[in-house]
């Protein structure tokens, strides 16, 4: 196999002089599925804030597919096969649903001003074309009967699976998922795994913050742990399990002594 | 006073003491826009109405008290200040009150469109019940202000000019300390970062918040009777020139931070002097507009902004 | 008693502080260089019986909307008939309507045709703003700088250039107008929002002063326009004819391509910035460069609109550019409802037309007996001034739209939910 489709090599980010995220090194494979996690405030949003674009790193690189993205913005990277959804959901709410992921698909779309304008054959072809495409992903993620209703209207477990079907409509190779089980019931949550591992069936790698410790374990092919912006481990899902450090950064230093 | 007899004033210095008065009194207004931007994050498009509500305060007041008991220079110019500041702190409320409160957790162009509602409605409000036409200032209480001068080195300056340049300090000192050091300026910093958060550990949000519009308001009123003195005329519109310049200021400086507001209206009064005595006035603005350009181009966030992350 | 409490003190507080300019006039003691005021309540007592229709008017909209909450006659109405035959009905009077408003050059009188020539020119550039403001979410402050710079760009070029009438001023307005959109907003598309508001404002502002100033800009008188290159009557067309026709044409023709635009992967992605611009740019929209396009877009069609205004009038000066123009423009769009391409054109018609016949009412009840009989008199009177009062009830509409209809006239209610909680 050629670049892996992910690599940062010591990934840093400070906020004045709080370090948000220090030193990290993480490699993501083709059709991987790997998990970031740690307790609350240790880096992992702003891991993802600077992989897909919105902070700029102050230090370390990242590459994508084999090419130096460090510091691009969110559109390009996306243009290059990374797609994300966010931790507090951002939906476009006054839009449809089917708009919501058809937005996504504007970089597949040719826009010359007067096919586009005049609504030339072809144009409308292709919008068709788009539009049921958009469909698809709407059922993919079992929100096909939901295509007409505005965004905003939709329960908050339909809206995770809507941000999933529009970072899907960019066509990535990478999904970062920023805790996409966030607030789910035990059942919801099953669904949740049963989706991420159909995205993985697609063939694209994801990348996934979670607290859910059963979804994590259960999907992960790797676990990275962060402690207050730094790596702490690293290894399949048994080993993270067992790794003292990890206990200690989730219960304290006490229990684990 | 024989400083009368020949004027041995060097012209570059005057322009540059005009300058330096004309920033003095932007920088007061520039301070309303820049805490209200700092505490809601809107840009209060009414403060300069308020402004101007001031002007007019202060001349109704002294007019109506040289009726009442006769001209009183002295007496009747600081209650006239006074009067001007309960106004526009006054008016400033009401705007907060009526106009902003309601949209205070609404998409940002709500509340800036209800401002310019404001502003405009103001500003005919005077237009219709007040004077279609600028109105001159009663010269008798400014002319003791605007002929006396005191002499610097090479520079006559008056002392009208020396109490805009006095006042504005004294103001901004007082401010300064109020911000930093007490229990209101602390609670209204708090209020800045989180609203939520600085309701929830007992600070009354709406009363800092609305304090904070009160203030600005009186500042900008201090600052209305100071320019209505200095050019002699006031006007309906004469709001919306001066909180132009002075919104100017508050972006050139960084936009919440209130040093910067000064130091941006300094820069804009001293730069607007020496154009109008290079070109004429009517490329005052034309500059204006240039010097923001130039600073939003090399200094996005101002001169003093601090770069504020998006929270995601 | 207790709920009647803070509107009673309210009053009251706003009694206070209006009360020196309501009933007190400022009387300048000229000999001694001082200021007198005297207790003048004809003036205060003036100003409330000439905003009387106002009211008037403002019970009655209070009264309809209380009694549809009471009797919900709107639902009713709507009920007589079914949605499906009103959407086919709607859809066969867009059809209906062109030839309908181009016939009306005929049958309007001259001045009736003057006013609606300036309020296609509105709906025009109502309907550019519309697509910074309403689509892209971007506040545009000064809009009107952008009028004011095509009718320029006509004008001078008229006056350098041998043969440059109007449909040739029409592209170089639009191509140099976008451009000048673009130049402006390239510095500060890439910072915070709100900046373009200041920046367009400062623009509008310094270009009038430029306009003003210089020798070969005609300063405040503005340049005069050789006939040849104006509207000039055509076959059976006379000169006011021809500028309405040419004008309404172009709102048909803004309209259905701004609408195509809208319902395109470009509209969608300029919606999709305003409801989101973080989320908009990981699903691959490139923000600013989509921000620029909307707003060198709306800058052309205001160029364009100057170049209509230039054609119609006969002469520029800088009075297009005026600030008001860019809040009267603002507000068109925003009262009709923000992002809704008809509400734009409902926006601007209210908004011009309407102060417009205000002021043409006292002349109408004049001449006519019937209407003079109908009408008591102190509304007579009371209308005869309700013109002055325009951009003052502009204002007004513009805080209690923000603050009971955010999302205008044309909004959906979702709109509403969205301006108010963010």
């Amino acid at each position: 196999m050629s670049a892996p489709l992910l690599e940062t090599r010591g990934l840093t980010k400070t906020f004045g002089g709080l370090k948000a995220v220090q030193q990290i090194d993480l490699t993501v494979g083709a059709n991987r599925i790997v998990s970031v996690i740690g307790p609350n405030g240790a880096g992992k949003t702003t891991f993802f804030n600077c992989l897909s674009g919105i902070y700029r790193p102050d230090g370390g690189t990242i590459t994508l597919a084999g090419r130096d993205v460090t510091g691009r913005p969110p559109h390009q990277l996306c243009r290059l096969g990374l797609a994300r959804t966010f931790q507090n959901i951002r939906l476009f709410p006054e839009m449809s649903v089917l708009e919501n992921v058809m937005v996504a698909q504007f970089q597949h779309r040719a826009l010359a001003p007067l096919p586009l304008l005049f609504r030339s054959a072809k144009y409308c072809a292709a919008e068709q074309a788009h539009r049921d495409e958009a469909r698809k992903f709407l059922e993919f993620v079992e929100l096909g009967g939901r295509a007409n209703d505005p965004a905003g209207s939709l329960a908050y477990g339909l809206q995770r699976r809507l941000e999933i079907a529009r970072a899907l409509a960019t066509q990535p190779k990478l999904l970062l998922l920023d805790e996409p089980a966030a607030g789910m019931n035990p059942q919801e949550t099953a669904g949740m795994i049963g989706l991420i591992s159909r995205i993985r069936d697609r063939g694209l790698a994801v990348l996934l913050i979670e607290h859910h410790m059963k979804l994590v374990m259960s999907i992960s092919d790797e676990i990275l742990v962060l402690d207050h912006g730094v790596p702490i481990a690293h290894g399949k899902p048994e080993a993270i399990r067992n790794d003292p450090q990890v206990i200690r950064a989730y219960l304290g230093e006490e229990i684990a002594a | 006073m024989t400083a009368d007899a020949v004027p041995v004033t060097s012209t570059i210095t005057a322009i540059l003491t005009d300058g330096v008065v004309k920033g003095a009194v932007y920088a007061l207004v520039a301070l309303g826009y820049t805490m209200v931007y700092g505490v809601l994050g809107m840009i209060n498009f009414a403060h300069g109405e308020v402004f101007m509500i001031g002007m007019f305060a202060c001349v109704y007041g002294i007019g109506a008290m040289s009726t009442a008991w006769g001209d009183h220079v002295a007496l009747n110019l600081m209650l006239g200040v006074v009067i001007a500041m309960i106004f526009s702190a006054a008016y400033g409320y009401a705007n907060e009150r009526i106009a902003y409160r309601r949209l205070r957790r609404a998409h940002v162009l709500a509340p800036l469109t209800s401002a310019i509602g404001v502003s405009t409605f103001l500003q005919y409000f005077i237009f219709l019940t007040v004077s279609k036409q600028n109105v001159d200032f009663p010269r008798y209480y400014s002319d003791w202000l605007t002929n006396g001068h005191v002499r610097f080195a090479t520079v006559d300056v008056t002392y009208l000019q020396l109490a805009i340049i006095g006042t504005t300090l004294v103001l901004m000192a007082a401010l300064f300390y109020f911000i930093n050091a007490t229990r209101m300026g602390i609670a209204l910093r708090a209020v800045a970062q989180d609203q939520l958060m600085a309701g929830l550990v007992g600070i009354p949000v709406n009363k800092v918040i609305a304090f904070t519009f009160v203030l600005g308001s009186a500042l900008a009123a201090v600052a209305g009777v100071m320019v209505a003195m200095y050019n002699d005329v006031l006007g309906f519109d004469a709001g919306y020139r001066v909180g132009l310049k002075a919104f100017t200021a508050a972006i050139l400086g960084g936009i919440g931070n209130v040093p910067g507001a000064v130091l941006g209206a300094v820069i804009l009064g001293v730069s607007e002097a020496l154009t109008t005595y290079w070109y004429g006035s009517g490329w005052s603005d034309v500059t204006t507009f240039v010097v923001l350009m130039l600073v939003l181009l090399l200094r996005p966030r101002g001169l003093l902004g601090e770069r504020v992350a998006d929270k995601v | 008693m207790a709920r009647w409490r803070p509107y009673v003190l309210g009053l009251l507080g706003l009694a206070a502080i209006t009360f020196p300019f309501l009933w007190l006039t400022l009387a300048p003691d000229f000999a001694r260089n001082t200021m007198r005021v005297s207790w003048t309540p004809r003036h205060g007592l003036q100003f409330f019986s000439d905003l009387s229709p106002v009211f008037l008017g403002a019970l009655l909209i209070w009264l309809g909307s209380w009694s549809n909450k009471r009797w919900h006659w709107q639902a009713r109405l709507a009920g007589l008939v079914p949605a499906q035959r009103r959407a086919e009905s709607i859809r066969g009077l867009k059809f209906a309507l062109m030839p309908l408003v181009l016939s009306g050059a005929f049958f309007l009188s001259a001045s009736s045709l003057g006013i609606f020539t300036n309020v296609a020119i509105y709906m025009i550039l109502a309907l550019g703003l519309n697509i910074t403001v309403g689509m892209t979410g971007l506040l545009v402050l000064g809009y009107a700088g952008f009028y004011m710079f095509g009718a320029y760009v006509f004008g001078l070029g008229q006056e350098h250039l041998p043969f440059f009438p109007w449909w040739l001023a029409m592209p170089f307005a639009f191509v140099l107008g976008g451009g000048a959109g673009y130049l402006l907003g390239l510095p500060c598309l890439r910072l915070r929002g709100d900046y373009l508001a200041i920046v367009t404002l400062g623009f509008a502002e310094a270009f009038r002063e430029l306009v003003r100033n210089l020798p070969i800009t005609g300063a405040d008188q503005g340049i005069l326009l050789a006939p040849h290159a104006t509207f000039r009557p055509q076959l059976f067309l006379g000169k006011g004819q021809m500028a309405f026709v040419i004008t309404a044409l172009l709102v048909f023709l803004a309209v259905f391509l701004i609408e195509r635009l809208h319902r395109s992967p470009v509209g969608r992605a300029w919606i999709a910035i305003r409801e989101n611009e973080i989320a908009a740019a990981s699903v691959g929209v490139p923000v600013v460069q989509m921000k620029l396009l909307a707003f060198s877009l709306s800058a052309a069609i205001a160029a364009l609109a100057g170049v209509i205004a230039g054609a119609k009038d006969g002469f520029v000066s800088p009075a297009l550019g005026e600030f008001p123009q860019s809040i009267t423009i603002l507000a068109m769009v925003i009262l009709g409802g923000l992002g809704n391409s008809y509400g734009a054109l409902l926006g601007a018609a209210l908004l011009y037309a309407v102060p417009q016949y205000l002021a043409l009412l006292p002349s109408t009840i004049q001449q006519n007996p019937g209407l003079q009989a109908a009408i008591p008199p102190f509304l007579r009177e009371a209308l005869s001034h309700l013109s002055d009062y325009h951009l003052l009830l502009f204002g007004a509409v513009m805080v209690i739209m923000m603050l009971y209809r955010p999302q205008g006239l044309l909004g959906s209610a979702r709109r509403k939910e969205e301006m108010l909680h963010r």
